[in-house]
């Protein structure tokens, strides 16, 4: 024993019971997640090509002297989408068990790049390197990329095209691009410039916006006392968070995102769009805004502390919106940006790359704990294969990506990730 | 209460927390704030843990957590307190020992600004490499090195013992 081990059992000899109280602590935690969710767009990381520009009349935001200051657009009232047949996606292209492995490395499937290849990471048990691969799920072969330029600490995918990927890193306090060029087979990794003070620590929120990330920033420090006083309408939200984005191709260019401030923020055609005060959606271009009502199904009345929020479905703008009670709602535009219709679930709704996704309790109640994939139209559900509540991971290219996370004993035996093709119309 | 994850994330707190609030102790001395630390780490997790692997990595995961809260609020309380009072070793009387031992144990700990205490706890009460620590409290290893250095100088002198060891060079 070295003098060290004996000044800690000193120190350690009078150790009291531990009382912690484990549901009050799933309580709070519950409470954080459910606002964080509310706060931020989750699930919705990978870039939005602006694949199709849709014609966006754009007027100038009528802030200036003389002009005279908008009237709120009235909520519109859509129809629930009606859920077509449900479809049950042929065997899975890729079936992928991850049991401990001897050396204790981990692997994950951590999305889909838009020329239809898994990305696999690889994590090391203690040391090394985090390896990164594509795997053709037609072939289960993983293609290994060259090692990434340093260790990378929970790298979260930003961007997977056919000539790059780009990776957030963070290595609080500092955060990093890690960025390969598929073309040239090399990585690079940059640190962001002004390093932000993100909401947390451990999952900062992320929006890819064209060519740029949106960071949620805290103002000041992580703070959860003044995140409770926010949520008690005690003081404004953007007294406690505020918004930053970095250039995905520079992360030397990072500069603060006023305009957005105290809301969510999402992308629609690479641009940024959030909702104001529960009533409206304004979508940017530049310093020009547009301002588009927002709508709600019958029965929905958005929750007061809740933040709608606004993001893309394949072409589709959606806004997602947790109502009184609960349900929620993801209400789908039309090419004109005209509020059309909303898929309402008693269970959470999201959105997951061109799909819709429905969590519990949606489609019927003797499965109450499944996901459901549903395309914007609502023309068909796709039930996943998994345990009881699988987890989505990614979609494109005509690919599903999921996760059965369900077991308690995940820890020792590992996720089983699934890769299925689309079935087609 | 009823999802999985949530099953899965009480397994790992209660195989954890134990270890966790001690690593905690060691580096704010106070059990009730210990405590306090490692729930605030508990709940961060749980936040996380939709999107957080569950692997072996997930120990190290939480441990740099409670390091983070620890550091953070080790930082806000030394720039607002002041230390009224400070244990001499000499004046431990015989049959209170293993108190007094553990109170001057605790005072010289205490003397350590945040990060250093964090060095000297994760390298060699959780048994950590420097590369490992470094990782956890996202600084060089020469940084790592050089504030455990520093936490050793430290203890020897509170402790008016300069052949303090840490096992490590020998």
């Amino acid at each position: 024993m070295t003098d060290l081990d004996r000044i800690f059992a000193a120190a350690l000899a009078d150790e009291p019971e531990d009382g912690m109280d484990l549901a009050a602590l799933v309580v709070e935690g519950e409470r954080r997640r459910t606002l964080r969710r509310r706060l931020a767009i989750s699930g919705v990381a990978a870039a939005t090509a602006a694949s199709v520009l849709v014609a966006v009349a754009v007027t100038r935001a009528g802030t200036g002297d003389g002009d005279p200051a908008p009237a709120d657009p009235p909520i519109v009232r859509v129809p629930v989408l009606e859920l077509g047949d449900v479809v049950v996606p042929d065997e899975p292209l890729l079936q992928h068990h991850d049991p401990a492995r001897g050396d204790g490395a981990r692997d994950s499937y951590d999305g889909i790049t838009d020329d239809g290849l898994v990305v696999r990471r690889r994590a090391p048990a203690e040391s090394g390197r985090t390896t990164f691969g594509l795997v053709d799920p037609a072939t289960g072969a993983t293609d290994w990329l060259p090692e990434p330029p340093q260790e990378v600490f929970r790298p979260r995918p930003l961007v997977l095209e056919a000539d790059r990927l780009v990776f957030f890193v963070q290595d609080s306090p500092r955060y990093h691009l890690l960025t390969f060029d598929r073309r040239a087979g090399t990585w690079s990794m940059e640190q962001i410039a002004a390093p932000p003070k993100v909401l947390d620590p451990h999952g900062p929120f992320t929006v890819v916006v064209g060519d740029r990330l949106y960071l949620l920033q805290s103002a000041h420090h992580y703070d959860p006392e003044c995140e409770s006083r926010a949520e008690n309408g005690e003081v404004p939200w953007d007294t406690c968070f505020v918004w930053s984005s970095v250039a995905l191709a520079d992360a030397g260019d990072h500069r603060p995102e006023p305009a957005v401030a105290g809301t969510t923020v999402g992308s629609y055609e690479g641009q940024p769009v959030v909702v104001r005060g529960h009533q409206e959606v304004v979508l940017f271009d530049g310093e020009d805004e547009r301002t588009v009502p927002l709508g709600l199904p019958d029965g929905c009345e958005p929750a007061a502390d809740s933040f709608p929020s606004p993001t893309q479905a394949g072409d589709t703008l959606i806004v997602l919106v947790d109502c009184v009670g609960p349900t929620t709602a993801a209400v789908l535009y039309d090419e004109r940006l005209t509020p059309v219709s909303a898929l309402v679930a008693a269970g959470q709704v999201g959105v997951l790359g061109e799909f819709l996704t429905i969590r519990k309790e949606a489609v019927s109640e003797a499965r109450p704990d499944v996901l459901r994939v549903v395309d914007v139209q609502g023309d068909r559900v796709y039930p996943l294969r998994g345990g009881p509540a699988p987890a989505v991971t990614d979609s494109g290219a005509g690919l599903l990506l999921w996760q059965d996370p369900s077991s308690g004993e995940v820890a020792r035996r590992g996720h089983t990730y699934w890769v299925s093709e689309v079935p087609p119309d | 209460m009823a999802r999985g994850y949530d099953t899965e994330f009480l397994d790992f707190v209660e195989g954890s927390r134990g270890r966790l609030r001690r690593t905690a102790y060691l580096m704010c001395g106070d059990w009730d704030r210990a405590a306090d630390l490692v729930q605030e780490a508990f709940i961060r997790l749980y936040v996380a843990w939709p999107r957080i692997d569950h692997g072996p990595g997930l120990a190290a995961y939480a441990r740099r957590t409670v390091a983070h809260i620890a550091i953070d609020q080790g930082r806000k309380r030394s720039s607002s307190e002041v230390v009224r009072e400070r244990v001499a070793p000499t004046e431990a009387a015989d049959d209170t020992a293993g108190v007094a031992d553990r109170l001057v144990v605790l005072a010289a700990l205490g003397e350590l600004p945040p990060r250093q205490r964090a060095c000297l706890v994760l390298r060699f009460y959780e048994d950590l490499g420097v590369a490992e620590v470094a990782q956890i409290l996202g600084c060089r290893q020469g940084t790592v090195k050089s504030q455990t250095s520093r936490a050793l100088e430290t203890l020897r002198r509170t402790l008016g013992d300069p052949a303090l060891t840490d096992g490590a060079a020998s």
